[in-house]
Parts: structure tokens; C-alpha cells; sequence
């Protein structure tokens, strides 16, 4: 299986996580892949760049985004609550961690994290006889 | 939290969406359930004395691509939010709402529309009104 699809199948264990930490929302995130890279994009409004952790740990990224609480009143309606955010994701094996990058802005993370060099597609040349 | 304010279908469905983020389909570009169950924005509205509030939840805009407009009591807003895919990009999970909204919102009171304030910080809108004079709330002397 290519690890970008190894990445999108499994969601490390979120069940039993959540139990422990009850306190925490799961934020939409889009996977997709170009050539070189694998592109994660978290949706966290009300995170501020300094408030966003990332791990990578061993098989395991994981993301928290924590929101500034502020209180606006009596609620008269609601749709969504406003709580902290956490997601991890299983990586395949072979990612090195340098080559993860990421970047915040207007509550949209984005995490590229570099195919190691033998999941890029490769052009391979025919050479008649 | 407020009890008389309770949605008990919105803990249910808070829920239903997480697990299906969980335990959503396996190889499939778009899952079980590619976006949240109702509507995106998601949108707040809070009450205070003289002012009512209003906060929608959508990362990744730009502040003038906003538009919104505030009439009576009833506030419209539009945004689009479009992803541009790269030209050899393939998705494989997409639970983030893309593409154009509008929502229009009813307010407890009518406000002022000159009063109006509104912030976009680290993907949410807040926007604060003044409540139209015939909407605030009069001190009544009882006179005996």
C-alpha cells in the first residue's frame, strides 16, 4: 500500500484517545498528495499560530490547537462550540520529521510532509534491445 | 451553560459526525460523510444587553472576500471558499467544506446597521451591532 494511503486509512486509535481527553474537538482536515508531497490542511478557527502543537513522534503526527476562550454573552443560538482541537494521524515508516513543514493562517493549518525519496513517482526509461 | 439554550440533537450529531471521521470509508476519496452534517458556516449568536453578537467558524479567507449584510433584524452572509487544487494533486480526504455559502441569520432584536462591527482573526468572523433604539430595553418608572 503507498504510505499516502496508509495515512488516509488509518486514523491512529481517536476512540480510546478521546476518552482520555474528553476536552478535545476534531477539527475537518483534507488530505490530499502531489508528486512530492503529502498535504494535510486542518480547519482550527479561533487557533493562533503561537497556540498550535505539532508532534511527530515515532509512527504518530499529532495536532492540538488550542482557542482563546472569550465569553460574547448569552447565547440565544448555536451551532458549533468552542472548545480545543486535536487530531493525530498514523505516518508511514519511512517519513523523516525534518521534512515536515507547516503553516498557519486565518484558522487554516497546512502540514506538507515530504514522500521519502522511493514513494515519488518515477519516470523509468525504455531502453530497446 | 444555559439549559433553556440546549440543542439535544446537537450533541448526537456533533458525535455521529466525529465517529464517521473515525470509522469513515476506507479508500475512498470522499467519506461516509464528506462534510458536516447541516450548514457552513457554523454560526453563533450571543445576546447582550444593548448588543448582539454574531461569530461564524471559517478558516482560510481573506477579510474582503466577506460579504456581508445586515438589514433589520436579519443578517446575510456570503463567502466562497475555493481550493485550488494543484495541477497533479489527488485527494484522498476532504471533510472540509469548500465552495460558495450564503446564510441569512434572524437576530433577537432589530440593530443599527451603521453600528456594525465586524473582525475576521484567525478564521472567525465576529461581528457586533448596536440594537436599534426601539429595541433596547426601557427603564419603566411604576408610579403609585
Amino acid at each position: 500500500m503507498a504510505p499516502e494511503e496508509k495515512l488516509a486509512r488509518r486514523p491512529e486509535a481517536e476512540v480510546t484517545r478521546r476518552e482520555q481527553s474528553p476536552e478535545y474537538y476534531m477539527p475537518a482536515v483534507d488530505i490530499s498528495e502531489t508528486e512530492n508531497e503529502v498535504i494535510l490542511k486542518y480547519d482550527m478557527p479561533g487557533v493562533e499560530k503561537e497556540k498550535v502543537e505539532i508532534t511527530a513522534e515515532k509512527n504518530t503526527l499529532t495536532v492540538i490547537g488550542n482557542v482563546n476562550r472569550e465569553s460574547f454573552g448569552d447565547v440565544v443560538y448555536q451551532e458549533t462550540k468552542i472548545g480545543n482541537y486535536r487530531r493525530p494521524f498514523t505516518l508511514p515508516d519511512d517519513v523523516d520529521s525534518d521534512k515536515i513543514t507547516a503553516d498557519m493562517k486565518d484558522g487554516l493549518l497546512t502540514i506538507k510532509i515530504e514522500k521519502p525519496e522511493k514513494a515519488k513517482p518515477k519516470r523509468i526509461e525504455i531502453t530497446s534491445g | 451553560m444555559l439549559l433553556d439554550n440546549w440543542n439535544p440533537f446537537f450533541d448526537v450529531a456533533k458525535t455521529l459526525e466525529e465517529f464517521d471521521r473515525v470509522f469513515g470509508e476506507v479508500g475512498h476519496p470522499i467519506g461516509l460523510r464528506s462534510v458536516p452534517r447541516g450548514t457552513f458556516p457554523p454560526i453563533n449568536i450571543y445576546n447582550q444587553d444593548d448588543k448582539a453578537i454574531l461569530v461564524a467558524e471559517v478558516p482560510g479567507l481573506k477579510a474582503e472576500d466577506i460579504d456581508l449584510t445586515v438589514l433589520g433584524d436579519s443578517v446575510t452572509l456570503k463567502c466562497e471558499r475555493q481550493e485550488q487544487a494543484a495541477e497533479n494533486e489527488r485527494f484522498y480526504r476532504k471533510e472540509r467544506p469548500t465552495g460558495t455559502f450564503t446564510r441569512t441569520v434572524t437576530l433577537p432584536d432589530s440593530v443599527d446597521p451603521d453600528s456594525v462591527k465586524a473582525t475576521y482573526n484567525n478564521g472567525v468572523l465576529k461581528v457586533q451591532m448596536e440594537k436599534a433604539q426601539e429595541a433596547k430595553a426601557k427603564k419603566i418608572q411604576v408610579k403609585s
